[in-house]
Order: structure tokens, then C-alpha cells, then sequence
């Protein structure tokens, strides 16, 4: 995956969705629904905290996530 | 796509600055350099505070406030009666798109509201795509650039060109795949160590199931899942043996009486030597289920291995004491106070290689070491040698006292940290022993069972034996079907937890990655401009060329010296002057924001001159208007549009030089923030004096006599100005030189200067007037008690009257054009 340093970042963050896509399309969909979580400005301490909530949500998508594991 | 230039910003309510009702506006030229002078106190900070809260959605000073001081209630002007903070701005666009107009609101107490009067589709969204570091910048971030940690600095650097986002993410994902975060956050060691435990639990369970079941059918067991097939079988085994049959009419061995066929036997025959048998046999199923396996001997040396690894790299380093002094000397020779990089804080010696280097060097042995341990720990909760071991020690059969428990004490060092490789090796050894006992205690209750059975009737001792072994299967089967559902909901859970390890341990490594190649490109878009620029502005002085390199798989930038009088790659956080320094960050920073190409075109520089001395300034500036600014003939491709806030007196004196040329446009403020107005005098000068005359009229001359002031401030360097008459250079830097009187001194001085030459262009009765009526007046009524305190205190009438005297004095110094009758100022004294 490479970033095209011409590319706008919204340009670059869907080339990083379609590379996400590609290794775990559910698990991608996970992780691009809780961005915005895990994201969130601040200082160290903020950011654990919203690397705790940002796994808090992670728990209950993995937990819908279907048995078999998508290839 | 469309950049956008910032074209105007008209600011209420907001900070220091009130307006109540006649807001602050401030114009931007897009092909100028645009500055902004105010002296401190007045304001200049409120207005980059009321770009940044615009953009960005806070105010930094006040998020640092700790949270009693209520930083969010500071947002609103004190003063504002409608308590209502209201930011505009005017974008327009470089290639003809309809300008972008954004309102942004904020009432106390209330929260931030963004609107487009302009109809823009997602005003937000526009405000986000404006958030590139260098748009907004003030000195702190200016001069923190050479200073901080590699890491830091790596960061930042992210931000100057554009990737401040994607160094976030980096950092966020980075977080996200953390194993220590995970583990805790997640539960992933937690549930590792129960599914490990429990399906050992469920292994034992099954190799008793299966000897029982084989014990009783006389059959090898077909499959172990099928549980309602097994017990029919186990059911008509036990069924066949005729004492028992009666107790098996329609029930299974699940719902075996096995009381009642325990007293059924004993009836035929009873005596101890029976119940011995069934015990013995009982014992003989439990320690035949504990083998150990040659894995688990494996295990048990993988374990004492890795302990043996940790306490390798904790020699290395020394003991926990060592590594916090390590880290405490780091912190000193990275602060400020340390000079000297080659010097040990701790013991004074000088070595040949950079401290810093050393230290971080000794520090990473410690944090292997930590790793090491962290492994370990991990690694022992989920031992099968251990569990194993912790299996043997408690079995009746050997009676090993709680307290002599090897596995035990492992159990409690774990959660402290405190596994000793010794503990580990004694556990392996035990684990061996407690095998050797186990087997020859297989050995010597067969030979029990051997002379028991020889004491009983044959048939009854293989009655007893079976009813043993269907009791030992129905106790399996029940304990199998209890934990095996909640052991599966773990596996399924693991399961999905580690698809979800999996895939954002590589999404962030492949994002790291991605990221690294971008900042690398970057650093080589800007390295020559960066260090053409730096040239520029020390110009005269070393060429040392500063270098950026990323080191690879980190964020972190290391900023070194490519020729320091000869000497190659040194750092210039340790060799450079804080002017220097900043040079340096200037240099980055412009060169950066040069480069980009993003939607914003803009960047405020907020007092960002503050150490540089006057030369290094006017080279900036220099820079800033023939090399980087938007239409600058020669000048980079795509220049940007420049806005610069300075209180530097000095520099004012550049901005006023060049002000009203087609490269510069320059406004300076005046007001009483935080309760008066804030204003452009240039732009607002009759509104001063309309304000003046309603206040005064009003008979409220504490707040009229301000406006008054400014206006006369105004109005006399307007004169000066516009006739360049001479003020002496040192006015604004000596405290003892008062604005206003040195102004009306330099006006009179010139005037009699050119009168007594005979080139004055004044008339006669213009010159009659400023002498005799006019200046003293003013002098009088106004300057000589704002300036001292002496005299009458102000009364409404006298002022009005100053009023006056201010545009009197004024108008003697222009004509009246006959041309097309206007009123104009001469251009000299001696110059009409």
C-alpha cells in the first residue's frame, strides 16, 4: 500500500479502507465505525482513555462478528 | 482542487474582545504579506485565538487550565451583554469557486455552532480540511521544534507538512495494536490462561470418560461427542450384570441410584475388603489420567529458558534502581539545563560519544529485560508443566502439605513479578518426581487391587470394579457437559478476539509503513528549500545546512547539522543559539507550509519573531515577501498568503515602510479590550471620534476620554506620517518618551525647523494657528494631565472642545486642491 503524497488524506485514508478491506473486510468495517473513537485528540492520558473506549466498542462488534472466520 | 485564501474576519464577543455590536474586521490582501500591529495588552492574541477556535474548535491556553478554573467559561467576553462569542470568516477561493463564508458561535455555556451564510454544503467538514498545522501558527510551537525529542520533533514534523493526521492515526492504531493494551483492555492473557486451564480440565475429564466407558462396555469408545449413544451403551452394559438390572429399568446410568447399587452388592457380599477395592481403583483412574508428557518437560525447560533470557538482560542493566537513575539521568541531559552532550550528569566525566546515545543504549537492555519478564509471566499462566505440576502436587494420594506446593508459589510470584529462574528449575524437577511417585503408585495399588480381588468372589469383583468405573462415567460425562459449553464460548470468543489482533496488527503496520514513505518523500521535497531558506535568513553567517532524517519504523526526526565549520552531522539542538535555533524551525517550518498543497493557502504567524534579533527579523520578512508570498515576482510556485501578528515595535517600523505598496498590506489596532472596542485605526478613525463625541455628550467621560485619546494618536501620526515629519528613533523603546507629547513635540520641532529655514509650506496663519492655538490647547486640556495627573481633572466641555482642536490642528497641515476642491495633506513641509 502506498500513500500518494499528492492525495488529499481523505483520498489516502480510502486507499488505507480498501487495504483494510482486503486483509479482514468485517474487521475493517469494524475498525473504520470506531475511528472516530479511537481518533480522538488530546493528551496521553485522553488518548489511553479513548484507546480504552475505542476497545470497549471493539468487544461487542468482534462479539456479532460471524464463527466462521471470513477468508 | 480549490485552495482558499483567508479574505476577511470579523470577530464579536469573543476573549479579550468585546465589540458589543461593532464587531472587529479585519480585510486580507491574498497577494500581499497582510500584518497586524498591536501592542500587548490590546488584543492580537484574542484574534489568532479566534482563528484558532474557529478552525480547530478550542482555545489551547484555556484546554491546558486544570478543570476547576473552568478554562471553557474564558471562551465568551466577560463583558459581552449578549455573553455571545461570533466568529466570521470569508474565504475565497484561487480558482474562481464562490467564496466559502463560515460563522462560528459560541455562547457561554453553550456549545460551539458553525454556519455557512454562504450556503456551503458541510461548513464542518470545510473547517476540517483547514486544519493543517502550519496555518496557525504561534511562537511556542516555533521555538519547542529544535528543542524537543526526536520523537516529538518526528511528530511535529508531521504536522508542518500536512501529515499531522496521518501521525495521529499512526500513534491511535499504534495504541490499538499495543499487546499490553490489548491484553487489557480486551482480556486477551486473562482468557488465554482460562482456555489453556480449562481445556486441560476437559482433556482429563475425557481420558477418564473414555477409560470408564471401555472399563464397563468391554469396547473401544467410537467417538466422544455422540454422549446420548455412549451412556445408552454404558447403560446396557451396566444393565447385563443382573443385581444391578433391577435399578436400570427405565433410567440410564446418568440417573443411576448408585447408593442403592452400592448397598444391592454389599448385601450379596459385603465387608471392607470391597470398599478398599473400590477406592483403589478410584485412585489408580485419577493418577493414570496425570501422565506427564514429554511437552510438558519441554515446556517446563522453555520456561526456565526464558527466565534464564530476562535475568541475561537484567545483568546487562543492573536492578530496577539502576534503571531509574538511567532514566532520570536521560531526562537531565534532554532538558535544557544540561549543555553539554557529551558530559555524564551523574558522575561528571567527559565521553567520547553523546550521553544521550549511551543512555538510551542502557535503557533499551532494561526494556528488553522488562519484556523478558513480561513473557515470562504470560508464559507461566498458561504452562501446562505448571498446571500439570499444581494437578500432582494436589492429589490426595501424595499429601503434599499446601505450603511445601511448588507450583503454589509460583502461582503468587506471577501477578508480582517475581517468578525466580530457581523456582522454575525446582518446578521441573518436582514435576519429575511427582511422576516417578505417581507410577509406582499406579504399581502398588494394582498389587493391592490384585490381593483384594483374590480375597473376593470373582463375580463380585468385577461387579464392583464395573459399578466403579459406570459411577467414574456418569461423574465425567456430567462434568464434561457442564464445562465443555462455557469452554467453547471462550474458544469462540479467543477465536474472534485474535482475528481482530490479527488484522489491526498488520492494518497499523502496513499504515506505519505507508506513513514512513510519505514523511520520507516529504522530508526530501523540503531538505533544499528548507536549507536555502535558513541561508537566507542568516545571511553572513555559518552555512551549517540543517538535515532532517527519519529514522526507519519510527516517528522520530532527527534534526543534525550537515556542516558545522567542517564537522559532519552534528546535532543543533546541542551547537545552535536559540536565534539560530529558530532560524532553523523558521526555515522548516516555511518550507513546509511552501510545499504543501492542501486546501488551505494561508498561514498566520503569530508573533513568531520574538527572539530573533532585528536582522534575522527583516530577513524573515524579506524571505516571506520576495521568495514565499502569494505573487511574488520570481518567488516559489503556488506562494502563499501570508498574515503576520507582531507587537514588535521595531518591526512595525518595517511593516509601516512598506504598507499600501502591492506587496504589503498593514492595519494596526487599537482599543480597551476587554470591556471597550478593539478597532483598525486606519479603518475606524472617524468612528473613534464619533464614539468620543457620544460618550462626551453623554457626560461619561471616563469611557469618552479614551476614544479621545486614540483619536488624537491616530490623527498625529496620520500628520507625521503623511508629511514624514522626523520622530526620534529611540520614542517607542524609552520609557521615559510618552506617545503622545513626543508626537506633538516632533510636529512643533519640524514646523519652527523648516520656518526657520524659510521652507516651510505651511501658511502663515497655519503655522500661527498649531503654535498659538491649537497644540496648546491640546497640550493643555489633554496631554499634560493624561500624561501627568496634573492640572483640572477632565470635564466633558474641555474635552469636547480638544475634540475640536484635534481636527484643527489637523487641517493646518493641508490644502484645499483646486483641481476638484478636495481637502489634502502636503506631501513634506516643504512640499505641497
Amino acid at each position: 500500500m502506498d500513500f500518494d503524497p499528492a492525495a488529499s488524506f481523505e483520498d489516502n485514508m480510502a486507499v488505507f479502507r480498501a487495504e483494510a478491506d482486503r486483509l479482514d473486510p468485517d474487521c475493517a468495517r469494524i475498525l473504520f465505525d470506531n475511528l472516530g473513537t479511537l481518533s480522538r485528540e488530546g493528551d496521553a492520558a485522553r488518548s489511553r482513555q479513548a484507546i480504552q473506549d475505542f476497545h470497549q466498542a471493539i468487544l461487542a462488534a468482534v462479539e456479532a462478528l460471524p464463527d466462521t472466520p471470513t477468508p | 482542487m480549490s485552495r482558499y485564501f483567508l479574505a476577511s474576519a470579523t470577530i464579536e464577543g469573543f476573549r479579550g474582545i468585546n465589540n458589543d455590536g461593532d464587531p472587529l474586521v479585519l480585510r486580507f490582501r491574498h497577494d500581499a504579506v497582510n500584518s497586524i500591529h498591536a501592542p500587548n495588552g490590546v488584543g492580537k492574541s484574542s484574534i489568532f485565538e479566534a482563528l484558532h477556535f474557529a478552525i480547530h474548535g478550542n482555545v489551547t491556553r484555556l484546554e491546558a487550565l486544570q478543570g476547576a478554573e473552568q478554562g471553557d467559561s474564558y471562551v465568551v467576553n466577560k463583558f459581552h451583554p449578549a455573553q455571545l462569542a461570533t466568529i466570521a470568516l470569508m474565504f475565497s477561493s484561487d480558482d474562481g469557486t464562490p467564496d466559502v463564508a463560515i460563522t462560528v458561535t459560541r455562547a457561554a455555556g453553550g456549545a460551539r455552532i458553525v454556519s455557512s451564510p454562504s450556503g456551503h454544503d458541510d461548513p464542518d467538514s470545510f473547517l476540517a480540511s483547514l486544519r493543517e498545522d502550519f496555518v496557525l501558527v504561534d511562537y511556542p510551537r516555533f521555538a519547542s521544534f529544535v528543542d524537543c525529542s526526536a520523537l516529538d520533533r518526528g511528530r511535529s514534523f508531521a504536522s508542518l507538512v500536512g501529515l499531522s493526521r496521518y501521525s495521529r492515526l499512526r500513534q491511535a492504531l499504534d495504541g490499538a495494536r499495543n499487546t499490553r493494551n490489548l491484553n487489557g483492555d480486551l482480556g486477551f492473557a486473562a482468557l488465554e490462561t482460562e482456555v489453556a486451564t480449562e481445556t486441560r480440565s476437559i482433556a482429563t475429564v475425557e481420558t477418564r470418560l473414555v477409560a470408564a466407558f471401555q472399563e464397563v462396555t468391554g469396547k473401544q469408545i467410537p467417538g466422544i461427542d455422540d454422549a446420548a449413544a455412549l451412556t445408552a451403551e454404558v447403560t446396557t452394559a451396566l444393565a447385563g450384570v443382573a443385581i444391578l438390572a433391577p435399578l436400570l429399568v427405565r433410567t440410564s446410568v446418568m440417573d443411576l441410584n448408585f447408593d442403592a447399587a452400592e448397598q444391592a452388592v454389599d448385601r450379596e457380599e459385603g465387608g471392607q475388603a470391597r470398599k478398599a477395592l473400590d477406592t483403589l481403583n478410584n485412585s489408580v483412574t485419577a493418577l493414570a489420567g496425570l501422565p506427564v508428557e514429554q511437552a510438558e518437560l519441554d515446556d517446563a525447560d522453555a520456561l526456565v529458558a526464558l527466565a534464564q533470557a530476562r535475568d541475561e538482560a537484567m545483568r546487562q542493566v543492573g536492578a530496577a534502581s539502576i534503571h531509574a537513575l538511567l532514566r532520570d539521568a536521560q531526562a537531565v541531559v534532554n532538558g535544557d539545563d544540561w549543555h553539554d552532550p557529551h558530559k555524564c550528569p551523574v558522575c561528571e566525566k567527559a565521553a567520547d560519544v553523546p550521553i544521550a546515545d549511551q543512555l538510551a543504549a542502557r535503557i533499551a537492555f532494561y526494556d528488553e529485560a522488562d519484556r523478558l519478564d513480561a513473557e515470562l509471566r504470560r508464559q507461566a499462566a498458561i504452562s501446562a508443566a505448571l498446571a500439570k505440576l499444581r494437578q500432582l502436587e494436589e492429589l490426595a494420594a501424595f499429601g503434599i502439605a499446601a505450603g511445601d506446593r511448588v507450583s503454589s508459589g509460583i502461582a503468587l510470584a506471577i501477578p508480582q513479578a517475581s517468578i525466580e529462574t530457581a523456582d522454575l528449575e525446582r518446578a521441573k524437577a518436582k514435576l519429575m518426581e511427582l511422576d516417578g511417585r505417581r507410577v509406582a503408585a499406579i504399581n502398588a495399588a494394582n498389587a493391592e487391587i490384585v490381593r483384594l480381588q483374590a480375597t473376593l468372589p470373582p463375580s463380585l469383583v468385577a461387579v464392583t470394579r464395573t459399578l466403579g468405573q459406570a459411577k467414574q462415567y456418569r461423574d465425567a460425562m456430567i462434568e464434561r457437559e457442564r464445562d465443555l459449553p462455557q469452554l467453547n464460548e471462550k474458544k469462540r470468543k479467543l477465536e474472534k478476539l485474535n482475528r481482530w489482533k490479527t488484522f489491526i496488527t498488520s492494518a497499523a503496520q502496513r499504515f506505519a509503513t505507508s506513513e514512513t514513505a510519505l514523511a520520507n518523500a516529504r522530508i526530501v521535497e523540503i531538505q533544499t528549500d528548507c536549507q536555502e531558506l535558513f541561508g537566507a535568513l542568516v545571511r553572513g553567517g555559518p552555512d551549517v545546512r540543517p538535515t532532517l532524517s527519519r529514522a526507519q519504523n519510527t516517528e522520530q526526526v532527527d534534526l543534525k547539522l550537515a556542516d558545522f565549520f567542517g564537522l559532519p552531522d552534528l546535532s543543533a539542538r546541542a551547537l545552535l543559539s536559540e536565534s539560530y535555533r529558530n532560524a532553523v524551525a523558521a526555515a522548516i517550518f516555511l518550507a513546509a507550509a511552501s510545499s504543501h498543497k492542501g486546501v488551505p493557502r494561508f498561514m498566520v504567524l503569530d508573533d513568531v519573531t520574538s527572539s530573533f534579533d532585528a536582522g534575522h527579523q527583516i530577513a524573515l520578512m524579506e524571505a516571506i515577501r520576495c521568495k514565499l508570498r502569494n505573487g511574488a515576482v520570481g518567488g516559489v510556485p503556488d506562494g502563499l498568503q501570508f498574515i503576520i501578528l507582531s507587537h514588535d515595535t521595531l518591526l512595525e517600523k518595517y511593516f509601516d515602510r512598506l504598507n499600501g505598496t502591492a506587496e504589503w498590506h498593514h492595519q494596526k489596532l487599537q482599543g480597551m479590550p476587554p470591556k471597550g472596542r478593539l478597532m483598525v485605526a486606519a479603518q475606524q478613525a472617524d468612528r473613534l471620534k464619533a464614539q468620543a463625541e457620544h460618550y462626551l455628550n453623554a457626560g461619561q467621560i471616563d469611557i469618552g476620554e479614551p476614544f479621545l485619546r486614540q483619536y488624537l494618536e491616530y490623527k498625529l501620526g496620520q500628520v507625521i506620517s503623511r508629511l514624514s515629519i522626523p520622530v526620534p528613533p529611540d520614542y517607542a523603546t524609552r520609557g521615559d518618551k510618552r506617545t503622545l507629547s513626543t508626537f506633538m513635540d516632533a510636529i512643533i520641532d519640524a514646523v519652527a525647523l523648516y520656518q526657520a529655514a524659510h521652507k516651510c509650506v505651511l501658511t502663515v496663519q497655519q503655522v500661527a494657528d498649531l503654535q498659538q492655538r491649537h497644540a496648546p490647547a491640546i497640550i493643555a486640556n489633554h496631554v499634560s494631565h493624561y500624561e501627568t495627573g496634573a492640572g483640572n481633572p477632565f470635564n466633558a466641555y474641555a474635552l469636547l472642545g480638544v475634540l475640536q482642536s484635534i481636527d484643527d490642528l489637523a487641517d493646518c497641515f493641508t490644502w484645499i486642491d483646486p483641481a476638484n476642491q478636495q481637502k489634502k495633506y502636503y506631501r513634506r513641509l516643504d512640499l505641497r
